[in-house]
């Protein structure tokens, strides 16, 4: 009961924190506000109990990417903001197509069988382990982020390495983008 | 060879540890630092500080220093004709220790050496009136030039090695 | 000692019905004495100056200058708060915050020694919440520290302030790679996030991680002074030269930046030992409790230890300070991309190699 409650509340604090990002006029604004709900996200991950990607979250997200977001506002000159329109006139149809991708999401999520989370734990990783590692019990229990690396390389190996490329590739990019002679 | 130990000194940076030694040994080493009202130093014997007047010394009648004073701080008064044929003490004699500005010119000009820089460099005062010396004031006290006044026991201290023991010597 | 006793155990059965008081005793003794800590280290760090200066420093405030924070406190408190009429009041205000929590919430995660065993066989342990995530959730939280520095000299209206937190942005982007890639490999070692986990496998492989990972230790120490904003990398704050993000704040909210700045270095300085220098273990005593002392014993050694490690690392940080310049912009970012990083990675791959080949 407790635990939906604190769900709903923080739900609705991304909710509005997420209307504050597009609704606000100035972009420092809109930036702290987006800041306050990657934060959120990740209270809303720890609620669920996934405390590994709470803390991903908000290392990379809050404390990564908001800065360079943040950093990039920064730089711009913020003058147009007074002159610029916030809406248009397709926002009508934006509208629409938004109540329709909810509709959609939410008749999947409530009429939609989810699998039972498996229990991490009962997989239990082979490890060699020195003579000093034998005392110490820790590892052999199961924590999160355990859980999450052993699931990670071992079913979803591919997806990982995939990801690594893509990085790997846009790090590429950026410094061929950056290269003053090519 | 070279390339080797340039990478030894490149991956250990002794010029950093060089750096943190110098500084260490200076932890280490008495401090410089003066605390004031606890300690004072022991200035020169010529500092130009307060000016003083040795009143029984003076002949008054000449008032070079108060011609000579750029600030127009000093004020003589002579004593009336009849007197000073045999007294030439001043009536009265004012310095505005306030205005002074410690420049000395009095103290080269004065043809009997009666006003002279003493080591008292202390001239903050809450009223400003304390800065105008007169007659009572002026004369110098001289447990203030060959003492030093030992704020903590609140005892004269005799200075050491000071030049003026060898003129009172010869005198 | 029987009607102590009683009392503590009344006082437990109280604690016991209602568990967040627990909590929220621990939290408070935590913060005083973070406080306390952090109040001194102000005074230490200007005595030691001092003294590298061949000058006394501050001494006339209370018996050896001991009263000179409460001053500096109290100066702080009644000096007039100004906000500039060109700035945007809300994040204006909004900014000492984002810089003043992230290393007091950090000390949460720390354990400081072996639990505290009652009379009654209870045991309390020397943490707050000593979680599963504890490096992960310290680098998250500190990651957080840089948007106070932006948002202050943003929200000042002023463009020297900007200019500061663009500098300060750029520094802290750059060196908290390396900083974290080198806890990593800390964390590799162990196998855990969890820091007394870190601790307990420092004691069972009986040397301290430094030793592994003393590639891994030059580049936290350089990268956290860095991240503390301190000589020779505080470009940030330059405190006598360089305008910096806090140009504008005055009184409280000055001492808000003022007290973050420290309260990183003492939370670097205590997150170092656990890490690299066995916390509280005790030195060239492998495990006291062989030896038939009493666990209470153990943790007050092991108290004793963990702060005397930690106010080494504490007075190393000072002598850096006290002895070495200001680099120059480029130069430090050129050090922490360019220099640090490589480093930093490669030390992952050397403490991998150790673990899988030398440790068997």
């Amino acid at each position: 009961m407790m635990m939906t409650v604190l769900l709903i509340i923080v739900g609705a604090l991304i909710a509005l924190f997420a209307i504050g990002v597009v609704s606000f006029k100035h972009p420092v604004a809109s930036a702290v506000s987006l800041l306050v709900g990657f934060l959120l996200v990740g209270v809303f991950y720890l609620l669920y109990g996934a405390e590994f990607v709470a803390a991903v979250q908000v290392m990379v997200y809050a404390g990564g990417i908001m800065v360079l977001y943040l950093m990039g506002v920064l730089f711009t000159d913020n003058e147009w903001i007074h002159v610029t329109r916030q809406t248009h006139l397709q926002a009508w149809i934006g509208l629409v197509l938004i109540l329709a991708f909810f509709a959609f999401f939410g008749h999947k999520l409530f009429h939609s069988e989810y699998p039972a989370i498996e229990n991490v734990a009962s997989q239990t990783v082979v490890q060699k382990e020195n003579k000093a590692e034998e005392k110490l019990g820790y590892l052999k229990r199961e924590t999160n982020p355990r859980s999450v690396s052993v699931k990670l390389f071992s079913d979803y190996l591919i997806p990982f390495e995939a990801a690594s490329v893509l990085l790997t590739v846009a790090v590429v990019g950026g410094i061929f983008l950056a290269k003053k002679e090519v | 060879m070279e390339a080797i130990s340039k990478f030894i000194r490149m991956i250990t940076f002794p010029e950093l540890f060089k750096g943190m030694a110098v500084t260490a040994k200076y932890f280490f080493q008495r401090k410089v630092t003066e605390q004031y009202p606890d300690q004072k130093t022991i200035l020169p014997y010529r500092t130009k500080g307060k000016l003083h007047v040795d009143i029984d010394k003076c002949i008054s009648l000449c008032r070079f220093c108060e011609k000579v004073c750029p600030e127009g701080c000093i004020k003589v008064f002579p004593p009336p004709k009849e007197l000073a044929k045999t007294d030439k003490r001043p009536v009265e004699f004012y310095i505005n220790q306030e205005h002074c500005l410690h420049c000395g010119m009095c103290v080269d000009s004065c043809s009997t050496g009666a006003i002279h820089h003493s080591d008292e460099y202390e001239l903050v005062v809450i009223d400003f009136k304390e800065l105008l010396g007169d007659k009572e004031t002026l004369p110098y006290d001289m447990i203030k030039k060959h003492y030093r006044w030992n704020y903590l026991e609140n005892v004269p201290v005799k200075i050491k090695d000071s030049p003026l023991k060898e003129e009172e010597k010869s005198q | 000692m029987d009607t102590l006793l009683n009392l503590w155990s009344t006082i437990e059965s109280w604690m016991l019905a209602f568990p967040v008081v627990i909590y929220l005793v621990k939290i408070g003794i935590l913060l005083g004495c973070v406080f306390a800590v952090v109040a001194y280290i102000t005074l230490a760090e200007r005595r030691l100056l001092g003294f590298y200066q061949s000058r006394l420093g501050p001494n006339r405030v209370g018996p050896l200058g001991l009263i000179q924070p409460v001053a500096d406190g109290l100066k702080c408190f009644l000096k007039e708060d100004i906000v500039p009429l060109n700035s945007n009041p809300l994040l204006f205000r909004l900014a000492p915050v984002f810089a003043f929590f992230p290393p007091f919430a950090g000390f949460a995660v720390f354990t400081f020694a072996l639990p505290w065993v009652m009379p009654n066989g209870r045991t309390y342990h020397y943490s707050v919440a000593d979680v599963d995530l504890g490096v992960l959730f310290i680098m998250a939280i500190s990651s957080l520290g840089i948007f106070g520095l932006i948002l202050a000299g943003w929200s000042s209206g002023s463009k020297y302030p900007l200019f500061g937190s663009l500098r300060s942005a750029s520094q802290m982007l750059a060196y908290e790679v390396p900083l974290t890639l080198s806890v990593i490999s800390v964390v590799m070692m162990a196998g855990s996030f969890r820091l007394s986990d870190i601790v307990a496998a420092q004691q069972a492989y009986k040397f301290y991680f430094f030793i592994p990972c003393i590639i891994g230790f030059v580049v936290y120490f350089i990268s956290s002074v860095a991240e503390m904003n301190r000589t020779p990398f505080d470009l940030p704050e330059g405190e006598s030269e360089i305008i910096g993000f806090h140009t504008e704040y005055s009184g409280m909210r000055f001492a808000f930046f003022f007290v973050a700045e420290y309260a990183n270095v003492v939370f670097i300085s205590m997150l170092a030992p656990a890490l690299f220098l066995g916390g509280y273990d005790i030195p060239f005593v492998n495990d006291l409790a062989l030896y038939g002392a009493h666990p209470n014993i153990v943790s007050i050694l092991g108290v004793c230890s963990y702060a005397a490690k930690s106010t080494i690392f504490a007075l190393f940080v000072i002598w850096v300070r006290a002895t070495f310049p200001r680099y120059r912009y480029d130069q430090l970012l050129k050090i922490g991309w360019l220099v640090l990083l490589p480093i930093a990675l490669a030390n992952l791959f050397v403490v991998a190699g150790i673990k899988l080949f030398l440790l068997k």
